[in-house]
């Protein structure tokens, strides 16, 4: 083989084995930083928690303790009892946070945050809890379920009592009946009294006449006759005008009720989109409620207060 | 979430009883008892009966507190649950001496007090001061006295303000009753500072009429008729008619011996008023 002449090619085979080195050094400082960021280096150790039902959780979830990622849901398994087993990997530096007493989770961060798995402090007093333990599972209740609960009674007691309206049976349709009845009977009552004003008119006309010839002393006593006469005819002339407005009432009543009637297939489409609005809105305040800092301006939930106990005498 | 309504309506009660709106804090506790019941929240439901006795011992329905207050005990003893225990014990012996029992008010409020003291619970001071109260009722100055000094001890200690007051209140009726008025009127003076601190209206008014008694008892008219006008008009301003009608009589009294007869007619016309709305409160 013949010697190498160009000085450019002199130690070839130590310049590759050079370069060769570095770049081998290179990427394996790189594939140890990224390592140590994604925390493979990092000892860890699992606890385990079992729910009915998977839904909402899924592999490589962060688990977080006082806001802080501390490791994430490892595996997912149906275990024997058709309930499913949720293995989390935790980072051990982390473990002497979670004892006996810590509960896991699952929220969901602010309204459009992601879902993860919180695990509670546990009381500074209880022992820690062993690798591969279970750590209890606390469900919190979900929008549907709070909704099911609160608003759907509400919207089912609306209902009833919009059909309650329109029940012919009801005691609204049957005071409508009755009141119709009754405007019915003052008509009747009037054309009676006409009656009985012109046998009164001819009466007072009789009784003039008797009158005059008792004398002049019985005449103011005739013209007081005459008076209540007229003025009995005044109010008998005075009920139709009555009886329009009443039956104009009770048009406009009739009115209100058929509205009602219509409108009450509208109200349903309302009341199903105040459901959904309202739905939104919970989920949204939920959401900024779990948010910081909101959450550390709401106040905690009280307990139950007494009445404090009056020390003062009675005599007082 | 029924918990969690249950406990709003059962705040919503407390705070009426503040404001003097006891039928509105009746309803607030029937609620929040309908609620608790339906979940079965038996320490909720023993809370509840508390407050409820305590409202009915308020508006003088003392049978329904006595019913009340035993199913309360009851429930404690099932739950073992030692604060409640207390409160029921203590509510009970309230009762007692409200209804003049006094041997049974002591003793029921030495079980709550042996509770207290086993458990360093804070109320310690509050059970004193109806004991004190129970120990004047039966004529035992001494006993009261001591008690109310006790009780005194305790509650400032605890920083428990209204506790406190009826503490001064209290070492004040017996100091009234053993005719040192100038005693009763610095304590009672006392119980009067401390009650605005913690602005107690209904306690604000007993230490105003109480400071007018005693102002009555020294011949000073004109100091008794300021307290008496100032408790008259707190009185009215809580709507408590009995309280005020209470006041008004002193009041005409000052004024028919001063012979001051416009007053007179003025304040016995309100008189009059009062006792008819009252009238018909009751129809």
């Amino acid at each position: 083989m013949a010697e190498q002449k160009d000085p450019r090619f002199k130690n070839l085979e130590k310049k590759v084995g050079i370069f060769v080195s570095i770049v081998f050094v290179m990427l394996l400082a790189i594939f140890f930083l990224m390592g140590k960021e994604r925390g493979i280096f990092t000892q860890k150790y699992t606890l385990f928690f079992t729910v009915d039902s998977g839904s909402g959780f899924i592999e490589g979830m962060p688990v977080k303790l006082s806001g802080f990622k501390i490791g994430k849901v490892k595996t997912m398994s149906l275990i024997s009892d058709a309930r499913v087993k949720v293995v989390l990997e935790i980072n051990k530096e982390y473990q002497k946070w979670i004892r006996q007493g810590s509960v896991a989770k699952m929220l969901k961060e602010g309204v459009i945050g992601e879902t993860i798995i919180d695990i509670t402090v546990g009381p500074a007093s209880s022992q820690l809890i062993k690798d591969e333990s279970e750590l209890p599972y606390e469900k919190v209740m979900g929008i549907e379920e709070l909704i099911a609960k609160e608003v759907k009674p509400v919207l089912q007691e609306v209902k009833e009592t919009i059909s309650y309206i329109n029940n012919p049976d009801s005691d609204i349709k049957k005071a409508i009946a009755n009141f119709k009845k009754l405007s019915e009977g003052l008509l009747k009552t009037k054309d009676r009294l006409d009656e009985v004003l012109k046998d009164a008119k001819g009466t007072v006309k009789e009784a003039t006449s008797i009158f005059s010839n008792l004398g002049e002393k019985a005449l103011p006593v005739v013209d007081k006759f005459n008076n209540v006469a007229e003025d009995a005819e005044k109010a008998s002339k005075k009920i139709p005008d009555i009886m329009d407005k009443v039956d104009k009432a009770m048009d406009d009543v009739k009115q209100f009720s058929d509205v009602l009637s219509k409108k009450s297939g509208n109200i349903k489409d309302m009341l199903e989109n105040a459901e959904d609005t309202l739905n939104d809105t919970k989920e949204i305040i939920k959401g900024a409620k779990d948010t910081w800092p909101i959450n550390t301006m709401v106040p905690p939930k009280e307990e139950m207060k007494l009445i404090p106990l009056d020390g003062a005498g009675k005599g007082q | 979430m029924q918990k969690e309504m249950a406990v709003e309506y059962n705040q919503r009660g407390v705070d009426a009883v503040a404001a003097g709106s006891y039928d509105k804090a009746l309803i607030e506790f029937q609620k929040s008892l309908r609620l608790n019941t339906s979940i079965d929240n038996q320490k909720g439901i023993a809370v509840n009966l508390l407050n409820l006795g305590r409202l009915y011992l308020l508006i003088n329905r003392f049978d329904d507190a006595k019913v009340v207050f035993d199913k309360t005990i009851r429930t404690g003893i099932g739950l073992n649950d030692q604060v409640i225990l207390s409160e029921g014990y203590a509510s009970l012996g309230r009762y007692y001496y409200l209804a003049g029992n006094n041997k049974d008010a002591i003793d029921i409020l030495e079980k709550a007090l042996y509770i207290d003291r086993k458990e360093g619970y804070s109320a310690i001071g509050s059970r004193l001061n109806i004991m004190g109260m129970a120990y004047i009722g039966s004529n035992r100055l001494e006993d009261a006295e001591k008690t109310f000094n006790d009780a005194l001890k305790s509650n400032k200690g605890y920083g428990m303000e209204a506790d406190t007051a009826d503490s001064f209140r209290g070492l004040g009726d017996v100091s009234a009753k053993k005719e040192d008025y100038k005693r009763a009127m610095e304590l009672y003076e006392n119980a009067l500072e401390m009650d605005k601190k913690s602005g107690q209206g209904v306690h604000i008014a007993i230490d105003l009429y109480a400071l007018g008694i005693v102002s009555l008892k020294e011949n000073a008219a004109e100091k008794a008729l300021d307290f008496f006008l100032r408790a008259y008009a707190v009185n009215l301003s809580r709507g408590d008619a009995k309280m005020a009608l209470k006041n008004l009589d002193n009041i005409i009294e000052i004024y028919t011996r001063s012979k001051d007869k416009n007053s007179v007619e003025i304040y016995s016309s309100e008189r009059e008023k009062l006792l008819n709305k009252e009238r018909d409160y009751k129809k």
